[in-house]
């Protein structure tokens, strides 16, 4: 339940400050204590009022210049800033998260999107590090979604971070059968609503699989795959990466342009191939050289060859190691009925059968992609 | 009763003036049929008698067809040709008609389509018509089956090539097969085969040389001519959805039938190639509720393009896999039924690929084998939409196919 919530409003034009006001006036709780155009009134209002919430106007070149963010945090250390701005920009975003603002809006708004922004970050603040992680196959039936699935659910359970798992198999998208969910809204929404969304407002559009795993859900038909376009599968990634420490893409089979361009916005893209047959060899050199061709660099791209019947092959995958540019992280059985059965019940492997040498060889992936991201981190 | 025609064959080879006389034979529209061995004998017969058909071998042609039409034409305006040319040869069937020539046979000759192209010859010819008869060579004759899934890794590829080779042998005709699969396609790695020319060669060709896309085609075995996909996945997309109706169009009108591997999903180029379909084998398999959704999704956007029941045929593959999904539920669900339903037997599938053989010539005595057969069968008489008739296949057929 909310208190009373103090809110303050630094916004250069009279007209849109007259608005959000009337939007704040308007919520039931909100008690707004100072609208301004200048920090430094704003600063000096606010002694002793112990705002909780600033919206701050990021389209000001003043609030940049003086280090509005800092200089507010510096006397109210816990209040949350939301900066506003007229157009959307990842790297602001970033500086402005990095500076400790907890989310960003899009101007005008109304009481709803504020609401939805100052609840997103009180469970879910926008983070100024986080990784991409992109499942791609040349070709489809290797048991890459059961691997992006259970990835995310494996990377939550070592990481305790919040998980994002966005379905960019536009067509036929599987993960919401994979995690027994019923989304009522898709990526087709927020397609849709792409140029009015912030970050925090993207919330709305997650289905949750679990308190800490949310899906964006592929489109329900084919058809309506068709009106997201690559541009726009690329932005609602950006705002999903600055939702998540960890957002997991499943893709759909083939190596498309689409599904490269997501690769290329990614920091770890995992290439599953099934190795049932010299075919399947075939696509994995042949998705390798294309890879390559794209320069995508050796440190991002990892192969992980699942369905593996036969355990006496290890010669074939040394020779593998070797002639492959990317390394092989992980080699995974053939446990097909374990892991349709996981499918067909709606419950993810790692959870349903969580001692199976595919959902163990997965947890693997999941843990070496966790300390990567952690030594990663230490460095920035 | 109009009066009767007289056809004349010239042609170096006894064996085309016999077939052609034998598939005459029963024409109404023919009493009478000559044979010359030499263009000279030709154009020295037509002095004194006037056939109404004249079926001119290219090979006799001198100084080539062009010419050679022409002399006819002039002296006999009102006779009609029709030239017997060699696969392959279209520079010359088209220099034919744009000659004068009103229709063209492929040889080894075919008894029913010397009749039915007799009969459209005699039925529509009229001397201004000549510029769109070019267009009616040009229209389709070939039935064009594509295979399309929206799950890999379902027997999409398998199916076409195993169908492709069996429609090869059960129909004794022209087949070609087209890798669609524009990335990954596999149909070369079916037939272990090495093309020296794929799609993407005739993509690139020079617009100001354009070559009909018939000469990148790679026998395999004699048996069928195979339509390569790209090697590289990048090259993808140099095959663009107009040049895909090109190329069909025109195999369709070389080909009797032009079997299509696509790419799983709805594509731009696929979108294109299930248009142009006379039939589209829409291959599932019931492994997981995933394949079962998606195979509504399938259905359900094959319905929203307007196509048919009689288009659109849904192929149950590995039917007998035991999995946690009944086959009639899944009919009761999507308010359709699988026409054609497929066994599975991996171990078949397995030594096939060791043997570096297509399933069907492999182990034809086998159920899958079989299965395919059926459905081969079901193609050349027609009988798709009608539910499947479940005669067993004769052994002397199996033999047949062994042989």
């Amino acid at each position: 339940m909310l208190q009373e919530v103090r809110v303050v409003i630094i916004e250069e034009f009279r007209f849109m400050r007259d608005l959000m006001a009337s939007v704040v006036r308007a919520i039931p709780d909100f008690n707004l204590i100072c609208q301004t155009s200048s920090l430094e009134e704003a600063l000096i209002k606010l002694s002793g009022a112990e705002p909780q919430v600033v919206l701050l106007d990021m389209d000001m070149p003043a609030m940049r210049e003086k280090n509005a963010i800092t200089s507010i945090l510096k006397i109210y250390p816990s209040v949350n800033i939301l900066c506003t701005s007229q157009r959307w920009d990842e790297t602001d975003v970033r500086l402005i998260i990095q500076a400790g603002a907890k989310g960003y809006l899009m101007k005008p708004f109304s009481s709803e999107e504020l609401l939805q922004a100052i609840k997103a970050f009180e469970g879910n603040p926008l983070l100024p590090v986080s990784e991409i992680i992109t499942v791609i196959s040349p070709k489809g039936n290797s048991g890459k979604t059961t691997l992006a699935v259970n990835l995310a659910l494996g990377i939550q359970q070592e990481t305790g971070h919040k998980v994002g798992l966005m379905d960019a198999d536009l067509q036929f998208g599987d993960i919401p059968v994979f995690l027994n969910i019923d989304p009522t809204v898709t990526i087709v929404e927020a397609n849709r609503d792409i140029n009015s969304l912030s970050p925090s407002v993207l919330v709305s559009y997650l289905t949750a699989y679990n308190k800490n795993i949310k899906v964006l859900a592929a489109p329900r038909s084919p058809a309506l795959a068709e009106l997201i376009s690559t541009s726009g599968t690329l932005s609602i990634l950006k705002y999903m990466r600055s939702l998540f420490r960890y957002v997991i893409v499943d893709t759909a089979s083939g190596l498309q342009e689409d599904t490269i361009a997501i690769a290329n916005a990614s920091n770890r893209v995992y290439l599953n191939v099934a190795y049932n047959s010299v075919f399947d060899l075939d696509h994995l050199r042949q998705s390798v050289e294309f890879l390559r061709s794209l320069n995508f660099p050796q440190e991002k791209v990892r192969i992980v060859l699942s369905r593996i019947k036969t355990r006496g092959s290890m010669d074939i995958f040394n020779r593998l190691r070797e002639e492959l540019f990317y390394p092989i992280s992980a080699l995974l059985p053939n446990q097909f009925q374990v892991a349709t059965d996981a499918i067909n019940g709606g419950v993810p492997l790692l959870t349903a059968k969580p001692n199976t040498d595919l959902a163990l060889g997965i947890l693997g992936i999941a843990k070496d992609m966790a300390e990567s991201a952690k030594r990663s981190a230490k460095l920035e | 009763m109009g009066t009767r025609s007289r056809a004349l064959v010239i042609s170096s080879e006894e064996r085309i003036f016999l077939d052609i006389r034998q598939a005459l034979s029963n024409s109404n529209d023919i009493d009478q049929c000559e044979w010359k061995e030499t263009l000279i004998a030709g154009l020295a017969f037509i002095r004194q008698s006037k056939p109404n058909i004249i079926f001119l071998d290219e090979e006799l042609c001198f100084p080539d067809v062009s010419t050679a039409v022409k002399e006819f034409t002039a002296k006999l305006p009102e006779t009609r040709i029709i030239l017997l040319a060699q696969m392959g040869r279209r520079d010359k069937i088209d220099a034919a008609i744009l000659s004068g020539a009103v229709g063209y046979l492929l040889k080894p000759l075919d008894n029913s389509e010397v009749e039915a192209t007799v009969q459209r010859v005699l039925a529509n010819f009229t001397p201004e018509l000549t510029a769109p008869m070019i267009q009616s060579c040009l229209t389709q004759t070939g039935k064009i089956i594509s295979t399309f899934s929206t799950v890999d890794g379902v027997g999409k590829t398998t199916i076409a090539v195993n169908l492709a080779v069996l429609l090869a042998k059960l129909s004794g005709k022209k087949i070609c097969l087209i890798d669609a699969d524009l990335q990954f396609g596999d149909v070369c790695r079916f037939l272990h085969m090495d093309p020296s020319l794929t799609i993407v060669d005739f993509a690139s060709r020079e617009a100001v040389n354009r070559h009909s896309c018939r000469e990148y085609l790679q026998s395999w075995n004699e048996l069928i001519d195979v339509f390569a996909a790209p090697p590289k996945p990048e090259q993808s997309s140099l095959v663009t959805p107009s040049m895909i109706v090109e190329v069909i169009k025109e195999l369709a009108c070389e080909y009797n039938y032009v079997v299509i591997d696509t790419t799983v999903g709805f594509t731009d180029v696929g979108l294109e190639i299930l248009e142009l379909s006379n039939s589209i084998l829409f291959v599932n398999t019931l492994d997981s509720i995933s394949c079962v959704k998606n195979l509504r999704l399938g259905m359900d956007t094959l319905r929203d393009l307007k196509y048919t029941q009689d288009k659109v045929h849904l192929v149950l593959n590995r039917y007998k896999a035991k999995t946690a999904i009944g086959i009639a539920e899944v009919e009761k669900a999507i308010n359709s039924s699988f026409a054609v339903k497929i066994g599975n037997d991996f171990a078949t599938a397995a030594g096939a690929l060791q043997a570096q053989q297509p399933m069907v010539l492999y182990q034809p005595d086998r159920d899958v084998s079989q299965d395919i057969l059926t459905l081969a069968k079901r193609i050349v008489e027609n009988t798709l939409i009608d539910n499947p008739k479940q005669s067993s296949i004769t052994d002397r057929l199996s033999r047949w196919l062994k042989g």
